[in-house]
């Protein structure tokens, strides 16, 4: 929605200067967003009726070996769908939507297929692509082809839209679908006058479409005529999958409207770095205005202060967010309340404030001042069933560089580069990324020795850090990368009740890396007395990552934690399923593992005791 | 990748320039290649070598790091097509390079690492972190070394992360530190803000060169001992550490009081004021790394240094003397001309050759190549120059090299000083402050005839003496080859009576220029306002986002100048074909040109904006010449004028 293109092109601005503005800056408790509205797995009363090959469980796993293999157990919170021959209907919600915005997990077992229909119409295609290296517009996350039947053979599918890049996971793990759609508009007569449109489709962290626009149904939709509401769809008969955690946001047409817009104009003599105390000022100019753009309504841009005054007309009551930009400095009042204070001398950032509105009619003032260069004032909102929106207002122009792409790639021998990389929000800052010409990559925190994420493909893209002065200096891989829970590579447990560390333990510490004959680092850490090496390679198949760890004078109780999740589960074939991300398996086990419970979670520990343990363990994402 | 059409059209733009400037101006005149040459080092085309650190292993390998994570061995630098061999990669932005007993050492942003071939492959197989500190995850924090100190220990020194001005966001950022080979950690000195250059001068001290900046008025060079404090106060906000060496906090730091860094250090005994200064684009604008020279220039600079500049693509020259205890001394030019920005400079195993390391991404250099390897030789003629300055209880020592003609020697009228200092505060830099004219009273000639006593009216301690000598002549009627320097006055011998004078001590922040070709409000006659309006950003790399200004002849126009760039612009609006003259004279403003926003007083000046601090901008309201043609608009700042320009197309109006 427009959030996400603001956000997106106020991370180009962004990056073009060279102070640090790392994004939205909240006001304490504030959330980025309204919630979703979960939609309730405890049964199937969310849906219409519908046949039995439908159910809900309160696990899935799968063997991603076994083709439609999907194992599930007693419970709530997963929908499921076992098709047969005879009983395998389609899902449609009881409720219908028009724009929204959706995010479910879905695990796709081999070889099945299914897809989610909006308004029971334009398709996102779910699909196993696992390891497909050239996806068509039927591979996960393709939006699917319409169909004309009354054309020749060959030529009857059409509009059918690739995704960017297969994003897709292996068979039998949870994957993250993100969607915002846009519904159809018609005139008063009922003649369409915009196509539905895809605005954005994630897929487990890729975004794969943007504004992507449907001229009608696509093949299989459950209508074939468009309409401005319908129900949600997911197909049920072509194959077992499974969902969960899914959430929405529905939208309707209502807005707030800001009317008797009036301003009042200021000039301030010498520089000014927050807002300055109107009643000190001596009016110079005020009337009425039609929106909140300020450049027409003065020569001057520079030294400036306005205040904005209107009725705001809320359409229903319900929680709403505001969120000003401004360069420089602003404040949002609604009934005499701040609700937004982004004052200051700044470049165009944004805070954001949260109100109960009552329905009908609330006190609307602004104040906003511009020292020099830079000026800008934005007032977006979202409200209930109202998607992120401006309430008036316009960003400022600025010419944005192009920038030529720099990327890695692992041509004959793997690459290293230590970066700063993201982890699960977090910016790490002694990472290593290490790319293989086989194309398995992976990233470590050398800090910790932990592992952060892993990818197969191409490589990394550095522009960040390699165009002008490298501002954030981040290097990104260029494919799905499926993050893991870090850890240090070992560490010492008292017993078995100990808590694995997270942070880096003061008996930890990187000793460096050796490389070995392949050109691959060993990496070598300090752990207590004990010196643990720490290698990684792609498995034979290029598939896979696979993870050896040895201790050498190891201490007594000295382990390595391989995984931790949700649950660390034996899916067959001798891979664990750990909490649905990602699979595991052990390679050459050095005696039994320890899976136990520990801070909620599940931990498969191995203990690091002698040289000739190997823990050797492999990934497969 | 080097963009071969840039540095073509930029090498056309040197060469005029070079041909066009006949007399002395304050760059290298075309005599420099008469005593010094730059030679290129070839770089294959597909490797970026942005230079971080140099470093020669015992083979006579030249190991280059870059700022891509790059360990480079070159063998045979010096032949027409030199071996290239990928020691080492994957480093994080390494900004020094130092080897010893069959290891490579770097610091890259984050660690102090150790690198050696252990199987001779000519490939480091054994990374060693011996030493890793925090960071913030600022792309500002770049830490450079390690300098072996003489009991084999490593210092390292840390810039500061920029938040909009500069900060201390990770443990000990803005200190100097020291590293054993076991990894021990000892804080040394702070108030470092971007100490890309540091090592020791023949005495063995240790000094570091700094940029002009928030706190710092102008480039310099300080002398650092342990416990020292070298002026921006926010690694201050680590002294509370038990292992800090000094104790003051940030807060006893406060601009409010008007002092200058010399007389702060009167006050406040961990304060070390500066050795020599660099005013800033006299003396370049970013000084870097730096060496000894011993005789390999000739006897005459044994024992002095040579000062990289990144900013301005040159190398300059530093005599230094102790006096009372005290590092004090001059800054010259020497030699200019190189193809980047200068980073970093290393002898040549056999010291016969300073190979010159570069690289301007992220800080543009008035060198046009993103990243350059030079070599500087001298081919054996001393060029005619200052020698050496050194203070005398009533003024200034001079030594002259070769054979001055001893007229124009001991003729008072030969020479010219003016003393000045800056102002110590948190804003950017700071105007050339308190400027004085000294009068020489006599002066006095030494028996050994290259040598004078400059006798002057005044000293003033702390202070900074422009010292030019355009009437001294050789035997041959030649003029100086640069002929002049800068002395920071510290202490005079035998104490001086003369105590450092007050200044003025009132706050400033852009040097706003008063001026009839400055119009900065829409005037009063220009009924429903300008009929044209312009705004022109700067972008880095000296240049304006826009070549052509189209206007109407005779329109009211109102031009609006964005710098988000870090350095000081302007725009100036001039006659058609004049921007080289106008740019020309600006850079002879000198110390003045500062305060008058190298805006010459010349009638091909049309309009102006002022000279803008980073990240400010400035409106002109001016009307359109009546007469069509192509007229120029061009930055004057020094150095600027022959890349940064434009266009400004005169069209007539509609009858």
């Amino acid at each position: 929605m427009m959030k996400y293109l603001l956000l997106f092109s106020l991370a180009l601005l962004a990056a073009c200067q060279d102070q640090a503005a790392s994004g939205p800056e909240e006001e304490a408790g504030v959330p980025g967003e309204l919630p979703y509205q979960p939609l309730s797995l405890d049964d199937l009363s969310a849906f219409r009726p519908v046949a039995k090959n439908w159910s809900v469980a309160g696990r899935a796993l799968s063997d991603h070996t076994r083709e439609h293999d999907l194992q599930t157990s007693e419970g709530a919170g997963v929908l499921v769908n076992q098709p047969t021959d005879e009983v395998r209907d389609n899902l449609f919600t009881s409720w219908e939507h028009g724009d929204m915005e959706l995010q479910l997990d879905f695990m796709m077992p081999k070889g099945s297929n299914s897809g989610v229909y909006f308004m029971g119409r334009y398709e996102i295609q779910l699909f196993d692509s696992w390891q497909v290296a050239e996806p068509k517009h039927s591979d996960a996350g393709g939006i699917y082809q319409r169909w004309d039947e009354s054309k020749s053979e060959g030529e009857r599918g059409f509009e059918g839209h690739v995704p960017r890049l297969n994003a897709a996971k292996a068979p039998g793990l949870w994957q993250q679908l993100y969607v915002s759609f846009r519904a159809p508009r018609f005139d008063e007569a009922g003649n369409k006058i915009e196509n539905a449109r895809f605005e954005k489709v994630v897929l487990n962290g890729v975004t794969l479409h943007e504004e992507v626009e449907l001229t009608g149904p696509t093949r299989a939709a459950a209508f074939s005529d468009e309409v401005a509401q319908g129900p949600l769809m997911i197909q049920g008969d072509h194959g077992p999958v499974a969902f969960r955690n899914i959430r929405y946001k529905r939208y309707f047409d209502e807005r707030l409207v800001l009317d008797n817009i009036r301003y009042q104009y200021y000039e301030i003599d010498g520089p000014i770095t927050q807002l300055p105390d109107f009643d000190t000022l001596e009016l110079v100019r005020e009337g009425e205005t039609d929106s909140l753009v300020f450049e027409k309504l003065s020569e001057r841009d520079e030294r400036v202060a306005y205040i904005f005054t209107g009725t705001l007309r809320a359409p229903k009551e319900g929680d709403y967010l505001f969120t000003v930009y401004s360069d420089d400095g602003s404040q949002l009042f609604l009934n005499g309340d701040r609700i937004v204070d982004n004052d200051g001398k700044h470049d165009f950032e944004p805070m954001t404030g949260k109100i109960h509105l009552s329905e009908g009619k609330h006190d609307f003032k602004l104040t906003y001042f511009n020292n020099n260069w830079g000026k800008g004032l934005l007032v977006q909102y979202e409200g209930p069933q109202m998607p992120w929106q401006p309430l008036y207002g316009r960003l400022p122009e600025r010419a944005q560089a192009d920038r030529p792409a720099t990327l890695v790639e692992p041509k004959e021998a793997p690459e290293m580069v230590r970066s700063f990389v993201m982890h699960q929000g977090e910016k790490i800052t002694h990472a290593m990324s290490v790319g293989d010409p086989k194309g398995i990559h992976y990233s470590v925190d050398l800090r910790r020795g932990a592992l952060l994420k892993c990818w197969r493909g191409d490589f990394a893209d550095v522009t960040e850090m390699w165009y002008q002065r490298g501002q954030p200096q981040l290097l990104e891989p260029l494919e799905m990368a499926v993050e893991t829970e870090d850890a240090p590579v070992a560490a010492v447990l008292s017993d078995m009740n100990a808590v694995f560390p997270e942070e880096q333990p003061d008996y930890f510490k990187l000793q460096g890396y050796d490389i070995n004959e392949a050109e691959e680092p060993v990496f070598k850490y300090q752990v207590d007395a004990a010196t643990v090496f720490d290698h990684y390679q792609p498995s034979d198949d290029g598939r896979e990552l696979v993870r050896s760890i040895r201790a050498e004078n190891a201490p007594a109780n000295l382990y390595t934690r391989l995984a931790v999740g949700d649950y660390v589960e034996a899916v067959g074939n001798g891979y664990y399923s750990v909490g649905g991300k990602y699979y595991l398996r052990l390679q050459s086990p050095a005696g039994e593992p320890t899976i136990r419970r520990s801070m909620d979670q599940t931990e498969l520990l191995f203990p690091l005791t002698t040289s000739a343990n190997e823990v050797k363990y492999s990934i497969l994402w | 990748m080097v963009t071969r059409y840039f540095s073509l059209r930029s090498s056309v733009l040197l060469l005029l320039f070079l041909c066009f400037a006949g007399t002395a101006t304050l760059l290298a005149q075309p005599g420099a290649a008469a005593y010094y040459a730059i030679e290129e080092v070839n770089i294959p085309e597909e490797i970026v070598l942005e230079v971080g650190g140099l470093a020669f292993d015992d083979e006579g390998k030249l190991g280059v790091a870059t700022r891509r994570g790059e360990i480079w061995l070159i063998e045979n630098p010096y032949a027409d097509n030199p071996r290239y061999t990928r020691y080492a990669h994957g480093l994080h932005e390494p900004l020094g390079l130092n080897y010893r007993n069959g290891s490579f050492y770097c610091a890259q942003r984050g660690e102090l690492t150790k690198l050696t071939d252990k199987d001779g492959d000519g490939k480091a197989d054994s990374y060693e972190a011996i030493y890793s500190w925090d960071l913030s995850g600022n792309y500002h924090e770049y830490s450079y070394g390690p300098v072996f100190t003489p009991e084999g220990d490593m210092l390292v020194t840390l810039n500061l992360g920029w938040i909009g001005r500069g900060a201390s966001l990770a443990e000990w950022r803005g200190w100097l530190i020291k590293i054993t080979e076991d990894g021990e950690m000892t804080p040394i000195a702070t108030g470092l803000r971007s100490p890309a250059g540091f090592g020791y001068n023949r005495a063995g001290d240790i000094f570091y060169t700094e940029n002009q900046g928030d706190w710092v008025g102008s480039g310099r060079m300080t002398h650092l001992e342990p416990g020292d404090f070298a002026g921006n106060p926010e690694g201050l906000r680590w002294t509370y550490r038990e292992e800090s060496p000094l104790k003051i906090q940030p807060e006893a730091i406060d601009d409010t009081k008007g002092l200058t860094l010399y007389e702060y250090a009167r006050e406040l005994d961990a304060v070390k004021p500066p050795s020599v200064w660099f005013p800033h684009t006299l003396m370049g604008i970013s000084t870097s790394g730096f060496v000894v020279l011993d005789e390999q220039f000739g006897p005459e600079f044994d024992g002095q240094l040579l000062v990289g500049d990144q900013g301005h693509s040159k190398i300059m020259r530093v005599a230094q003397e102790k006096v009372n205890g005290v590092y004090q001394g001059a800054s010259f030019p020497f030699v200019d001309g190189f193809s980047s920005g200068v980073l970093r400079l290393e002898w040549s195993p056999d010291k016969e050759a300073l190979y010159v390391g570069m690289t301007s991404r992220g800080w543009s250099s008035t060198g046009p190549e993103p990243y350059a390897l030079e070599r500087l030789v001298w081919n054996g003629k001393t060029p005619f120059d200052i020698q050496s300055i050194r203070s005398h209880p009533e003024g200034f020592e001079l030594t002259f090299t070769g054979a001055p003609n001893p007229v124009t020697l001991a003729d008072p009228a030969s020479y010219e000083l003016t003393d000045f200092t800056y102002k110590y505060h948190h804003f950017y830099g700071s105007p050339v402050t308190d400027p004085e004219t000294r009068t020489i009273d006599k002066v006095t000639l030494l028996p050994d005839g290259k040598s004078v006593v400059l006798h002057l009216d005044r000293l003033r301690k702390g202070y900074i003496y422009e010292i030019k000598a355009p009437g001294v002549r050789n035997a041959a009627g030649e003029p100086l080859w640069h002929g002049f320097g800068y002395f920071t006055l510290n202490e005079i011998p035998g104490g001086g009576q003369m105590a450092a004078a007050e200044n003025t001590g009132a706050e400033s922040e852009t040097a706003v220029t008063a001026s009839a070709k400055r119009q900065t409000t829409l005037p009063d006659d220009w009924a429903g306002g300008p009929e044209q309006e312009v705004i022109v950003n700067t972008e880095p790399g000296l240049k304006y986002d826009t070549r052509l200004i189209t206007l109407k002849a005779g329109a009211r126009v109102k031009l609006t100048l964005n710098n988000p760039d870090d350095m000081l612009h302007n725009l100036v609006i001039v006659k058609p074909g004049t921007a080289d003259a106008v740019g020309e004279t600006a850079m002879q403003m000198g110390l003045q040109g500062e305060s008058k926003g190298y805006i010459p007083d010349s009638e091909n000046v049309l309009f102006h904006t002022a000279l803008l601090q980073p990240e400010t901008s400035d409106t002109i309201y001016f009307t359109a010449p009546e007469e069509p043609g192509n007229y120029q608009f061009v930055c004057t700042f020094p150095g600027h004028h022959l890349v940064m320009r434009g266009v400004v197309r005169v069209v007539a109006g509609e009858s």
